[in-house]
């Protein structure tokens, strides 16, 4: 590669920086003062895009027409979030972090649907800038002239926040917030106002975001989630809440972007920004510029069901045994998809309750358990039982391979490095065709003759399900179980008293990622078939709403959290065109008035 | 008045007479893939219409039971288990995405159920992992990469670059491609390679990485946003000035309308030019479509229209539901599509349905294909010996 | 006997030198108590005596095993057990859980009564006050049969009757088990009705170190930190 091109390409980095670093302040800014990992920030993206696209159009493609565009959708992207902010998250800030991931998460599902129905499903291409719609020729090569207006917008974004954060009184007060919650309060400082005065501006900025991307790309409906990935990623290489941090990761990341297209391994762009930040967060566990996390949020105190197992259990088990008599087909079908989910929740419940170690990557453990299983019957023709057997032990290493860095981490950083564990993993099944099928992924995966029937396969189901469900609860109520937990309550006091903190983490991560594993493997043999879909971020986030719909408290809830949403995405999707959005209400209703989980609802109705 | 009850009377008696419809599973990503899949889903519903206005099937009225498979494989298995089980469908059909095709193929292998892939693309249902129960629409990757092949080898460019999505389809038409050119034209060289990932394209750095190539001509597999971001970036960074470039699928309503007036002049794709095909078949099609939609029928409406037919031709052959007869009526089926007959093929389930190959031009604004040609689906596939190669042993 | 010793300990933090060449030395049965004013690196000696902290200079001795590179879980199988300035149990357990997880074969009640708890292990860590949750913390520290004891001040948040009976107990186990006790503490009471043999810091340094009698007469020490003038001790 030449200097010159070299250069280009690195002018080419710019732009996309300024682009992520645009999105990614908004989230930063939010975190920092509210602490809310806003899932459904790259929602706000999609909609500053598509609304600037709209307006554009109507207020005709004058500079005047094209600008004033931008703007307002900017700003109605900022009045959408104050609304948001109004009616769903003021109402979290006690609560449970997570509780308030899945509010946004409903958020995301619910935008998503009412986009789909404003703008229907083509994608809306907008117009060029007026003005600047050639390109000036710099290093030899053309390069656009609205490239040139991105990489200077991104720092004098990033210069305008700084002052407003250093020399407004509103500033002052967002970084009292930032640093320390309690002190600003103390202070006098009307959170509720500056809460909500900054998730305008954090979801303004998205918006703005999204209609500065207008001359580069369509308006299409898979954009949130994607975007809000980058976001994430930007936003967690460059420290929690640090505006500059966030500029350099997403300097250093839309760079290497650039320069593995450049250098002809464009492949590695799937991957490279969640590898870029695995290596940061194993070198620096708080990112490039971020401060340690003040103390988390001390989790919600949960006893964790202690006492024997209610005899409600063992008679809820005997019916379960009897199910096939009474149904057949169906209902079946949806029986096996519940308890293999259930143990997945499970696994996953453990992880962020008992043991405290909160992950969006689950899916990683599920997925490699799948796939061990999947390659082992396809591709080595081992028999159904061995290749069974064989998912928790993939898993389990591949826990073991995850927990290497990840005991150092804690909080959303942990939660981010699992994001990026699974996006690796998940690259790694997409690319080695040989081994995985890739895209494709792995078909005739099917059970052997003996339990291919659906009454079988759902016994078979029922069985390892329950001993596996059991040997869990017996090992959290054993005594590495308490020492578990008791790493989670109060990693000093565990340290101090000679607990391993290290090696119990690393053991409540090979446990979880074990079961998650067997339950990727039966999933595969009910399935048939396995692709990368099963390592991937959505299936990391149904476990966490399969949790958190069944309560982090009881072990219960797993099954009942993974029942409810197979029930409601199955009867949502067929009944209901907007299913998404209907599931998003009803995320939202459950966050409302069951915020325990169903499992903390029937709990407290026993008492 | 006396119409009214006379019409309800008919509708009455018909009733009665059509007490038990005909049940088709119909399976697909509308949520994930909705550009393509509304038209799609209106396609099926004119076909279905037609089909029951002419007395259905066997006697009895078709019903489409249609479900969402929410794009992924192990949602799609489910759905397809609850219109077998609780629906009691007597087939299924549709299918976008290739792993989910893949997946739900496998499963009609396993429950012995004929399924009509109607839009995957991947070679792999009918070849390698090719089944007695499954049957594929629309023409594959491979055969509509080769439709574009005898172009691309006219103009005797010596160096190609190659731009692809970074998944199977993409990979296969990179393949297939580079395969069946380096067969037609000697010493022709592949001299670079971009597969961003779908849906992610960093058009700006794709478009210089592929100029410091400096290329004679371009091959894209590219469609939806990212074909979009390609366009844009490469003509303002003058990429395609004096080369060639050829697009699969980017003549398709579906991506090309949403190109407008930056519809890059010139491009040689598939595509489905629905202006101008003035056949008997196509014209039939497309009165009735605007008719019943108020809307122009995109590539998706043909795939619906003629998959949901294709079920009732093979019920009409078959004279009978059942499976076994059914899946022996779909190898060799003939019947009419909007496209001109359609045959699927006995040795490997593939249908003979083709695409249109031409240029792309800007009318009024909009994007349109022009100087195309119809390509037969029957023309475009290997030797039978190749095929039967590839495929397994029943 | 020495069992604790630590010599030239030093902390920095961004250029300022928050502990600098600390020594001090614990004996066998004796109660130790560190005093400085806020700010003068209490916290952080007891960090790097605890293994919280990595001192950037200096060695910390425990019963003549050099523990400096050691983690926080092997300094407490060599027998230090220590209390934190924010009371530090598992808060989601019972007492006699808390107890179990800690112990390694120390008979439970007889804990729990040592440190004025009987009774109380099927109670919720969470409900207790905050001075039982400081007596569990206690029992906790007690559990592991811990030869040294650093408390980062024990009686904060208690009210005066609670103090006193809390640090006559801590008395008793030093005097009677021949426990090490070493203790950080804000209440000037407490210390000299306590301790056998007070260290003083100020910004970092050790300025006074002796008996009680010494460290009152200590004109450097009334200087920078008792010096008042009013004569109150």
């Amino acid at each position: 590669m030449t200097a010159a091109a070299l250069a280009s390409y690195l002018l080419t980095g710019l732009a996309g920086a300024s682009s992520l670093f645009l999105v990614a302040a908004g989230l930063s800014l939010i975190f920092g003062v509210t602490r809310i990992v806003n899932f459904a920030h790259g929602s706000f993206f999609m909609l500053g895009l598509y609304l600037a696209a709209t307006l554009v159009e109507a207020f005709g493609r004058t500079p005047l027409g094209f600008w004033g565009g931008v703007l307002l959708a900017s700003a109605a992207v900022g009045v959408f979030g104050t609304i948001v902010e109004i009616l769903i998250l003021r109402r979290l800030y006690g609560a449970p972090e997570l509780l308030q991931l899945l509010a946004t998460f409903a958020v995301v599902l619910i935008v998503k649907d009412a986009a789909l129905w404003l703008w229907g499903p083509e994608d809306v291409l907008g117009p060029r800038a007026p003005g600047l719609r050639g390109a000036v020729v710099i290093f030899g090569r053309a390069v656009p002239e609205y490239d040139l207006l991105l990489i200077a917008l991104g720092p004098a974004v990033l210069g305008a926040l700084w002052l407003l954060l250093a020399r407004t009184r509103f500033g002052r007060l967002v970084r009292a917030a930032t640093e320390d919650r309690e002190m600003a309060s103390a202070l006098g400082v009307d959170q509720a106002r500056l809460f909500t005065l900054v998730f305008a501006l954090g979801s303004a900025l998205a918006g703005l975001g999204g209609a500065l991307q207008l001359p580069r790309e369509p308006a299409s409906l898979g954009l949130d989630l994607a975007i809000v990935a980058d976001a994430f990623v930007v936003v967690v290489v460059g420290g929690l809440g640090s505006l500059p941090g966030a500029f350099l990761a997403a300097l250093l990341i839309a760079e290497l972007k650039a320069l593995c297209i450049g250098l002809g391994v464009s492949k590695l762009t799937l991957v490279i920004e969640f590898l870029v930040m695995a290596i940061v967060l194993a070198i620096r566990p708080h990112g490039l510029l971020g401060r340690p996390e003040a103390a988390p949020r001390a989790s919600a105190v949960d006893a964790d069901g202690a006492g024997s197992t209610p005899p409600l259990a063992w008679i809820l088990l005997g019916a379960a045994c009897l199910l096939p008599l009474v149904l057949g087909g169906y209902p079946l079908v949806l029986a096996i998809d519940v308890l293999i989910l259930a143990l997945f929740a499970a696994s996953l419940r453990w992880l962020v309750g008992p043991a405290g170690l909160v992950s969006f990557g689950h899916a990683a453990f599920f997925g490699l358990g799948a796939y061990a299983a999947g390659i082992a019957t396809v591709k080595l023709g081992w028999p159904m039982a061995a290749s069974l057997a064989l998912a928790p032990v993939a898993a389990g290493i591949g826990a073991i391979a995850f927990s290497l860095v990840a005991v150092r981490l804690s909080g959303v950083y942990l939660a981010m490095l699992s994001l990026a564990f699974a996006q690796i993993v998940w690259s790694l099944a997409f690319q080695w065709d040989a081994l995985t099928g890739g895209s494709n992924g792995l078909v005739g995966v099917w059970p052997s003759a003996d339990v291919s029937g659906k009454p079988a396969y759902y016994l078979l189901t029922l069985a390892v399900v329950a001993l596996a469900w059991l040997a869990l609860r017996r090992f959290e109520r054993g005594r590495l179980g308490h020492a578990i937990r008791a790493v989670r309550d109060s990693p000093l006091r565990a340290e101090a008293v000679g607990l391993d903190v290290s090696g119990l983490r690393r053991a409540a991560l090979l446990v979880s990622g074990a079961l998650a594993g067997l339950a990727g493997g039966l999933f595969a043999f009910s399935k048939g078939s396995l692709s990368p879909e099963t390592l991937s971020i959505p299936r990391s986030v149904d476990g966490l709403v399969m949790v958190l719909l069944g309560g982090l408290a009881s072990p219960f809830g797993p099954i009942l959290g993974a029942g409810l949403f197979t029930w409601l995405q199955d009867e949502a999707a067929r009944r209901v065109d907007f299913w998404r959005a209907l599931v998003g209400l009803v995320i939202l209703a459950l966050v409302f008035f069951v915020p325990r989980g169903l499992a903390g609802f029937f709990g407290t109705h026993r008492r | 008045m006396k119409a009214i009850l006379g019409v309800l009377a008919a509708t009455l008696v018909a009733g009665a007479a059509a007490a038990q419809p005909v049940k088709l599973g119909e399976l697909n990503s509308y949520k994930v893939f909705a550009a393509f899949l509304e038209p799609y889903k209106k396609g099926m519903e004119l076909a279905t219409g037609e089909i029951n206005a002419a007395g259905g099937i066997l006697g009895r009225p078709l019903e489409v039971v249609i479900r969402d498979d929410g794009g992924t494989p192990g949602d799609a298995v489910r759905v397809a288990e609850e219109l077998l089980t609780r629906e009691g469908v007597t087939a299924l059909a549709g299918t976008f995405a290739s792993n989910v095709g893949l997946a739900v193929a496998d499963l009609a292998k396993q429950r012995k159920v004929l399924f009509i892939a109607a839009e995957p693309l991947t070679d792999k249902i009918v070849w390698d992992n090719g089944n007695r129960y499954t049957f594929r629409l629309r023409p594959s990757t491979y055969m509509q990469t080769a439709m574009l092949v005898p172009e691309a080898a006219k103009l005797a460019k010596q160096r190609w670059a190659i731009v692809y999505p970074n998944y199977e389809y993409g990979q296969s038409a990179t393949a297939a491609f580079k395969k069946l050119l380096g067969e037609r034209q000697a010493g022709v060289q592949f001299i670079a390679e971009q597969a961003p990932a779908l849906g992610r394209i960093d058009a700006g750095a794709v478009v210089q990485a592929l100029e410091e190539a400096k290329p004679d001509a371009i091959f894209s597999s590219l469609f939806g946003p990212d074909l979009a971001k390609f366009v844009r970036e490469g003509n303002l960074r003058g990429l395609f000035k004096g080369r060639p470039v050829f697009n699969l699928l980017g003549g398709e309503p579906e991506y090309l309308d949403p190109l407008k007036d930056e519809t890059p002049e010139g491009w040689v794709v598939t595509g489905y030019p629905w202006q101008s095909i003035q056949t008997p078949d196509h014209a039939r099609f497309l009165a009735a479509y605007q008719a019943k939609f108020n809307d122009y029928p995109r590539l998706g409406s043909v795939v619906g229209y003629a998959a949901i037919h294709s079920f009732a031709a093979a019920a009409k052959k078959a004279g009978s539901l059942d499976t076994e007869k059914l899946v022996e009526a779909m190898k060799g089926l003939t019947l009419p599509s909007p496209f001109g007959p359609v045959t699927y093929r006995a040795i490997d389930h593939q249908s003979t349905m083709g695409a249109y190959v031409g240029r792309l031009a800007l009318k009024d604004g909009k994007g349109v294909m022009v100087d195309w040609s119809f390509a037969d689906g029957a023309g475009f596939l290997p030797a039978d010996d190749v095929v039967l190669k590839l495929r397994p042993k029943e | 006997m020495t069992l604790l010793s630590a010599a030239g300990l030093t902390k920095a933090y961004g250029g300022v030198r928050a502990v600098d060449g600390v020594d001090l030395a614990v004996d066998a049965g004796q109660m130790v108590a560190m005093i400085g004013p806020n700010g003068a690196g209490k916290s952080t000696c007891f960090g790097m005596i605890g293994g919280q902290i990595r001192p950037d200079a200096g060695r910390v001795q425990l019963d003549g095993v050099d523990i400096t590179a050691y983690l926080p879980k092997a300094r407490a199988r060599l027998g230090l057990g220590r209390t934190f300035q924010v009371a530090q149990v598992f808060t989601s357990m019972s007492v006699g859980e808390n107890l179990a997880v800690a112990t390694r074969g120390a008979a439970l009640p007889l804990l729990l009564d040592r440190v004025g708890l009987a009774g109380a292990a099927d109670r919720p860590a969470a409900a207790l006050a905050y001075a039982d949750i400081k007596r569990l913390e206690l029992a906790l520290a007690l559990a592991t049969g811990p030869r040294l004891l650093l408390m980062d001040e024990p009686t904060a948040g208690m009210a005066p009757a609670e103090r006193r009976s809390l640090m006559t107990l801590i008395a008793g186990l030093a005097r009677d088990d021949g426990l090490a006790v070493l203790f950080t503490e804000h209440d000037i009471d407490v210390v000299f009705g306590h301790a056998n043999r007070i260290l003083v810091l100020d910004r970092g340094k050790l300025i006074a170190a002796g008996a009680p009698a010494a460290i009152r007469a200590d004109a450097r020490v009334r200087a920078v930190y008792l010096g008042h003038g009013d004569g109150s001790c």
